[in-house]
């Protein structure tokens, strides 16, 4: 059994539930030729560094998996009618791979999940917990302060309808919403999807 | 004897030479892979040309290596193939 990683990028501006079930699709070839998963990464939308079939955004997909040859050919084989695979490209990793490896590898995998799950947990209960101080702290300023809490909120109900009934919260919730959307759509590895998008922002920039 | 003088008395060259090293022999945690677009980039030129090795101080074998990550990366586009200034 030989260890491939293959990568394709699918439409962006698809719906997540049809990106899913072109994925789960995907991974059925793999595993219906007995090929073992070893670890799925979703990289999400990122920009191309070069447009393909005029699109500027693609959604990255990252199998790895064990098995032998056949599923290449015939995962390829798909990616080449199916109309919503922009790009697609696999590399032989390893020229044999065991059960046990793979196992092992499955085991290791699972284990970072858990530890990215339990991140992203820790992170969202900071996340709230600060809202709240920010929360109480406006509170508290507004209780000291009044007079020039009056005249914000003159500023602010020109171009919005008064939120006079706690508008803290109101805010804050709505903040905390866009933030989970952001997170959900890059579940993907170690950040690194994000950092090269700016990068390649910037380099637009200086041009 | 002979030898030794003409050494001593070579003169080295002055200019720039400051001798570079491989970067991926000198840190072995530097990986060359083809889905860290970010960390290839700094082999390329502002046009998304591959940067010689006399330029670099890469190693022949690193060399290699990274040209293929490079490609690999280019297919995905993930690197440019050209940028072209507009
Ligand atoms: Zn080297």
């Amino acid at each position: 059994m030989r260890r491939y990683e293959t990568i394709f990028i699918t439409l962006a501006d698809m719906p997540a539930e049809e990106t899913e079930a072109l994925i789960e699709r995907y991974k059925s070839i793999v595993t219906s030729l007995e090929g073992s998963m070893i670890k799925i990464e979703k990289w999400g939308k990122r920009k191309l560094a070069y447009p393909i079939e005029k699109r500027k955004e693609g959604f990255y997909v990252l199998f790895d998996f064990g098995g032998e040859s056949k599923i290449i050919s015939e995962i390829e084989r798909n990616f080449k009618i199916d109309d919503k695979i922009v790009r697609f490209q696999t590399v032989k990793i390893a020229d044999s791979i065991s059960q046990e490896e793979i196992e092992k590898e499955l085991a290791e995998s699972k284990k970072k999940a858990e530890e990215e799950a339990r991140r992203r947990e820790e992170a969202e209960a900071r996340r709230k917990e600060e809202a709240e101080t920010r929360k109480r702290e406006a509170a508290a300023a507004a209780a000291v302060a009044p007079p020039p809490e009056e005249k914000v909120v003159e500023e602010v109900s020109t171009d919005v309808p008064p939120p006079e009934e706690k508008p803290d919260e109101s805010v804050d919730g709505e903040a905390e919403q866009v933030e989970e959307k952001e997170e959900e759509g890059k579940v993907a590895p170690e950040a690194e999807p994000a950092e090269a998008e700016v990068e390649v922002e910037k380099k637009e920039g200086e041009e | 004897m002979a030898f030794q003088r003409q050494r001593t008395h070579t003169p080295r060259k002055k200019f720039f030479h400051r001798r570079k090293v491989c970067r991926f022999c000198v840190d072995s945690n530097l990986k060359i892979d083809y889905k860290n677009p970010s960390m290839l980039r700094s082999f390329l030129t502002e046009r998304g040309k591959i940067i010689p090795r006399r330029i670099t101080g890469t190693c022949a074998k690193h060399q290699r290596e990274l040209t293929v990550a490079i490609k690999r990366s280019r297919t995905l586009a993930l690197l440019p193939y050209v940028v072209t200034e507009s």
